[in-house]
């Protein structure tokens, strides 16, 4: 029998919804369990970490100095770190500090702030050379289930590139938000969720990040006639893109 | 003696045990959280009112559904919007898919490879086939309804202000109604699992409080209920709760009129055993009897309750709104929404308990301050008290063993993390 993929499931600070999306597959995922085997994955195992991951999965955002030691531990220990969802990739919602006062937001929740962690939130890939990245708030578990069978069969990894406009039913339709003069960042953004939040009546808000080589300035612009400046960027911040509109 | 867990795995999000057992049956016991704090309520500070469900939901991934409906009940109350019929009962059938999705999970994958010793869920699937066959059906049956309903099985896309973003399509929800009494047949038979299953035995006193209803098992509306009160409406009670900040805790927890309670199934079943749906008032009533339990490592069979419950709700309410043809009319949410300067206050049990969001919104249409008070947070100073008079028990077993046993304790309660700390 060939060796089985070693792999590890990591979570940071996060809702752990990524986890839970790839639980959801179910039967799906046991089918492999003679080809993967999860070394670490907290909600299936309470077993120490091995020495070793062919690939180590990081969901979340080292917001503990402990967490950061654990991301860097788990770099280390791994062949391939490929990051899971929003928070990973992109800082998450609350990547919204980032925009504030920090300071401030801290005092408003806890009165006596001593001892809690309360850093700047920044993406996994400026701590730790990630190697690939699997988007989304949550992930789309199939996306998840296709990488790990192209890393058993050690295939390159891909993940589609069109928007999420071009999978997006009402696209072009009377109930399309651009058609009704509406905020939607779908042509923007990059695809493979099946377009779950327009086609259920809520703006996509680009949670999968931008597509690759797209023009901002020109998606600003076009988006202004529905919405102001300050309105667009507020938007953006819900799932860490704000930042992104500068660089 | 000195037990040290550097970390509990099979909970929701991060957290460790450190206990000490002197001379006696005296023993220390603390709960320290490793979750770093995303400061949730304040992030939400300052943006439209709109963006509260959607950010709120992320702060579970487990229960998103839970805290996205009761951010839009809040925002509801603070804006004086009544939603009419046919959005609540979809409501109710989200937040009883929520409770199925939950509890599956945590009963067949965290809790129950706990009382067989296996400490990996591959093993426990592959000797127990038939069972895990059985519970996977439930979690998928309970995602399909979320996702029909909500439109996706984790942070629903479809809720709104006021109502819906799109009307669920009936051919679907006729389907996960004849699924729903396979999921009813699958939940009585593993209930009998977990009903057979060898608790450790244990006792303390401590309050139960939950939401309560005249009308039925409450879930999504209702008042709360203590043992030494007649039932409140969430506004008169909230000022009995008071959150309690520690140096280095970043979990407020809560104490009502300044002592440790209980939330979660276990709460529910105490409070509201009458209420159950016919199949899960049977088991309760074989397993508790008529009596309040306080053996706390039964907040997992409560839970087992709870999903032949949910399963028999879900076919009541799909049967009730299939019946009722509801169009674009009924469901849709309004267009616009005309803010003004107020107050609201959401409450809804979630999977782990009472779930709490309140809002101040301004004449702008902006929120202006926010609490969330979460179900962990409520229950996780009675989960010490409690390993506190457990750890002397356990004094004579080998480390392993004792570990173990600490470790079921912790999973019983089911505690969320990720929710407890926000």
């Amino acid at each position: 029998m060939a060796k089985k993929l070693k792999i590890g499931i990591i979570s940071l600070t996060s809702c752990e919804g990524c986890q839970i999306a790839i639980l959801s597959l179910g039967d799906k995922l046991l089918k492999l369990k003679d080809k993967v085997e999860f070394l670490e994955f907290r909600y299936l195992e309470d077993q120490p970490w091995p020495d070793h991951f062919d690939v180590a999965f990081v969901e979340g955002s080292p917001i503990t100095k402990k967490q950061l030691k654990t991301l860097k531990e788990a770099r280390k220990r791994a062949d391939k770190l490929i990051v899971l969802g929003n928070c990973a990739a992109l800082g998450g919602v609350h990547e919204i500090k980032n925009y504030r006062d920090r300071n401030k937001i801290i005092r408003y929740v806890y009165e006596r702030k001593k001892g809690i962690a309360n850093p700047e939130i920044r993406e996994i890939d400026n701590f730790v050379k990630v190697d690939f990245t699997i988007p989304g708030c949550p992930i789309n578990p199939e996306e998840f289930l296709r990488v790990l069978k192209n890393l058993v069969e050690k295939k390159p990894l891909k993940i589609p590139t069109i928007s999420v406009c071009e999978e997006c039913p009402l696209q072009g339709t009377p109930d399309c938000f651009i058609v009704k003069k509406r905020v939607c960042f779908g042509p923007w953004t990059l695809g493979g969720c099946g377009a779950p939040c327009p086609k259920n009546g809520l703006e996509c808000l680009a949670c999968r990040g931008f597509k690759k080589g797209v023009n901002l300035d020109v998606m600003i612009k076009s988006l202004s006639r529905f919405a102001s400046e300050k309105e667009l960027k507020e938007k953006l911040e819900i799932f860490g893109l704000r930042d992104e509109l500068n660089s | 003696m000195k037990i040290v867990i550097d970390h509990i795995a099979k909970i929701e999000g991060h957290m460790g045990f450190v206990g000490h057992i002197l001379k006696g049956n005296v023993a220390k016991a603390k709960l320290e959280v490793k979750e770093g704090a995303r400061l949730i309520e304040g992030l939400i500070i300052g943006r439209n009112l709109e963006d509260a469900p959607l950010i709120t939901s992320r702060i579970c991934g487990v229960c998103p559904v839970v805290h996205n409906i009761c951010s839009l009940k809040a925002l509801e109350d603070a804006l004086k919007i009544e939603v009419l019929d046919g959005v609540k009962i979809l409501r109710k059938l989200l937040l009883a898919g929520q409770i199925l999705q939950s509890h599956s999970l945590h009963l067949f994958f965290l809790s129950l490879p706990d009382f067989f010793k296996l400490d990996h869920d591959i093993k426990f699937v592959d000797e127990f086939k038939e069972e895990s066959k059985k519970a996977t059906q439930i979690r998928k049956f309970a995602d399909k309804l979320v996702e029909t309903i909500g439109g996706r099985a984790i942070h629903p896309t479809s809720t709104k202000i006021g109502g819906f973003g799109r009307v669920p399509d009936q051919e679907k929800l006729k389907n996960l109604l004849k699924e729903s009494k396979k999921a009813l047949k699958n939940a009585k038979d593993l209930a009998q699992i977990f009903a057979d299953l060898n608790y450790p035995k244990f006792k303390r006193k401590t309050e139960f409080i939950s939401l309560s209803s005249k009308e039925e098992y409450a879930y999504y509306d209702g008042k709360i209920n203590a043992s030494d009160i007649n039932p409140l409406p969430a506004k008169k009670f909230l000022p009995k709760i008071k959150e309690i900040e520690s140096p280095f805790d970043v979990v407020k927890r809560a104490k009502y009129k300044g002592k440790s309670y209980m939330v979660g199934a276990l709460a529910r079943i105490n409070n509201n055993r009458d209420q159950l749906n016919p199949e899960a008032s049977k088991l309760a009533e074989k397993f508790f009897g008529k009596d309040i339990d306080y053996n706390t490592f039964h907040n997992v069979f409560a839970q087992a309750i709870e999903v032949v419950h949910f399963a028999e709700e879900v076919t009541k309410l799909l049967e009730e709104y299939l019946s009722e043809n509801f169009g674009e009319k009924e469901i849709l949410a309004p267009d616009k929404i005309r803010a003004k300067n107020g107050y609201g206050i959401g409450v809804c049990e979630a999977p782990r308990g009472t779930l709490f969001h309140i809002y101040w919104i301004t004449n702008s249409g902006k929120i202006s301050g926010c609490n969330i008070i979460t179900p962990t947070a409520q229950f996780l100073q009675n989960l010490e008290n409690d390993l506190k008079v457990f750890l002397p028990d356990l004094k004579k077993m080998k480390e392993k063993e004792r570990k173990r046993k600490i470790k079921m304790l912790i999973r019983a309660y089911d505690p969320c993390i990720s929710c407890a700390t926000h």
